[in-house]
């Protein structure tokens, strides 16, 4: 599993990183890290629901 | 809705003419107090029974012109995100009511300008520089819970709400702790004015007044906290000017003080009528972040506008270029296209996407700041004060930011807070 991520979109609500810390890792700023990253199967879960949480919609699960 | 057409011709006789004579509505009950446990239920009739986008008329003169309204969530996030669109020119203009032109930095700049802002302050405002600033909450809110004891309840918005955003953020900013009882006092003149515009004057001029004076000081002698940081600070490589830096510093102290008291008086207000709420945070405190998100999408305090840059339709219902639109939270969070069962209160809600914080690039500043605050105050509030319910039958509450001045809470069962060494032996 993947994520994509519409970087220039991120508003730093910072609600991913709130709900699955363990993937969604923060920049000083408060805003999304990265653009993609593969996710290792055990933290799937964790990855979909902090994609979900997100208000602007920026995350993308790629299956 | 309550108002006769006939009426909303005389009230609204500065219509303009290109809006449809049908689409002038005044959804009376989004602008009066009410008594119930959920004050912001009357926002259903609005959110049901008119059109996805209306016309609020101007109604008072001088206040502000009519405006357009949007009460959907997903044209609600369309209006926040499309800042191509949508300009935050002229937002939240308390400068101009005592004859200032300085804008409201960073609330009233458009990108692209607006992100040099944003990075200059969000470094102070991040998750993991409110995680420096916990502990310090933390005491300050432990120092009021203190002051309750001996006592079988309190005033929870006048004598806890109101106080610890201004504590915190006189930390923060690195203003002198003196400055309580007069930041309290302009604070509650213009939350609380009640369409006495002197009165608000009165505290907009006294606000900037002293940080004009404050920045004159800082400025031949820095000092610890943000505000000197910013006196200080650059953009693009340069010093910010004049007008840059009260902006700034007066749009931090707006936006620092009065949303913070307002959400913990609905949120205290909420849990002292509804037991089954509290006993469930008593029992599981590791539901707070949940509970404050919650609360967060049921109390919007806010409905944000924003300027249309130029002329298009929303819904085929045409906006004019400088016509402005009001995204109503209150109806957009209820939107149960993206909330299941809207009006309940669920603590394990997920997603839990509301715009109270607002979105896009304008996503509230002290979001983070915030947060923290409402769930440390739940936290040792309910930590240390036994169970509670209102003193007196529920008192009136405004569906939005002006909410209430007073909840006064009682005790039920044990008698006192508990002691103050208590409570350094668990927040350690």
């Amino acid at each position: 599993m993947k994520l994509q991520v519409r970087k220039s979109g991120c508003a730093g609500h910072a609600r991913c990183a709130a709900v699955a810390p363990d993937v969604f890792e923060l920049d000083d700023d408060g805003y999304i890290a990265f653009e993609a990253k593969d996710v290792p199967p055990e933290m799937e879960a964790s990855a979909r629901r902090g994609a979900r949480a997100c208000p602007e919609r920026i995350i993308e699960v790629q299956d | 809705m309550g108002v006769l057409l006939a009426d909303m011709e005389t009230l609204a006789s500065d219509v303009p003419p290109h809006v449809p004579r049908e689409l002038v509505r005044y959804p009376a009950e989004l602008d009066t107090p009410n008594c119930l446990v959920d004050p912001f239920s009357v926002t259903e009739k609005a959110r049901t029974e008119l059109p996805p986008v209306f016309y609020w008329p101007k109604l008072r003169p001088g206040i502000s012109a009519g405006f357009w309204v949007v009460t959907r969530y997903e044209d609600i996030r369309e209006v926040y995100q499309n800042s191509e669109l949508y300009s935050n020119q002229g937002a939240v203009n308390f400068p101009s009511l005592v004859g200032e032109n300085f804008p409201m930095i960073p609330l009233s700049i458009d990108p692209p300008e607006h992100g040099k802002y944003r990075i200059l302050l969000n470094p102070w405002f991040s998750p993991k520089a409110i995680t420096g600033l916990e502990s310090a909450i933390r005491s300050t809110i432990n120092a009021l819970i203190d002051s309750f004891q001996g006592r079988n309840g309190c005033d929870v918005a006048y004598e806890f709400g109101r106080i610890y955003p201004v504590r915190v953020f006189l930390g923060l900013m690195g203003f002198p702790l003196e400055m309580m009882e007069e930041f309290l006092a302009w604070e509650y003149a213009i939350l609380h004015a009640e369409g006495d515009v002197e009165r608000m004057r009165w505290g907009v001029a006294g606000a900037i007044g002293f940080l004009r004076g404050y920045i004159a000081k800082l400025r031949t002698e820095p000092a610890e906290g943000l505000a000197s940081r910013i006196v200080h600070g650059q953009v693009e490589g340069r010093p910010l000017t004049d007008d840059e830096i009260i902006g700034t510093l007066f749009f931090l102290w707006v936006g620092g003080l009065d949303t913070v008291a307002a959400s913990t008086a609905l949120m205290f207000r909420r849990l002292a009528l509804c037991p089954e709420l509290q006993a469930r945070l008593r029992a599981d405190p590791g539901l707070i972040p949940d509970a404050v998100e919650e609360f967060l999408r049921v109390q919007p305090l806010v409905n944000s506008s924003r300027l249309a840059k130029q002329d298009h339709e929303i819904h085929g219902v045409k906006i004019r270029r400088g016509e402005r639109v009001m995204c109503l939270n209150v109806t957009g969070n209820f939107d149960p296209q993206e909330f299941a069962s809207p009006r309940e209160v669920r603590f394990e809600r997920s997603p839990n996407r509301h715009f109270t914080l607002a979105g896009g690039p304008h996503r509230c500043l002290g979001s983070h700041l915030a947060r923290r605050e409402l769930a440390i105050a739940l936290a040792e509030f309910l930590r240390r004060v036994p169970p509670f319910a209102l003193d007196g039958p529920p008192g009136p509450v405004f569906p939005g930011l002006i909410a209430t001045a007073h909840v006064p809470v009682i005790w039920q069962g044990a008698v006192s807070p508990a002691d103050a060494a208590g409570a350094e032996r668990s927040a350690s």
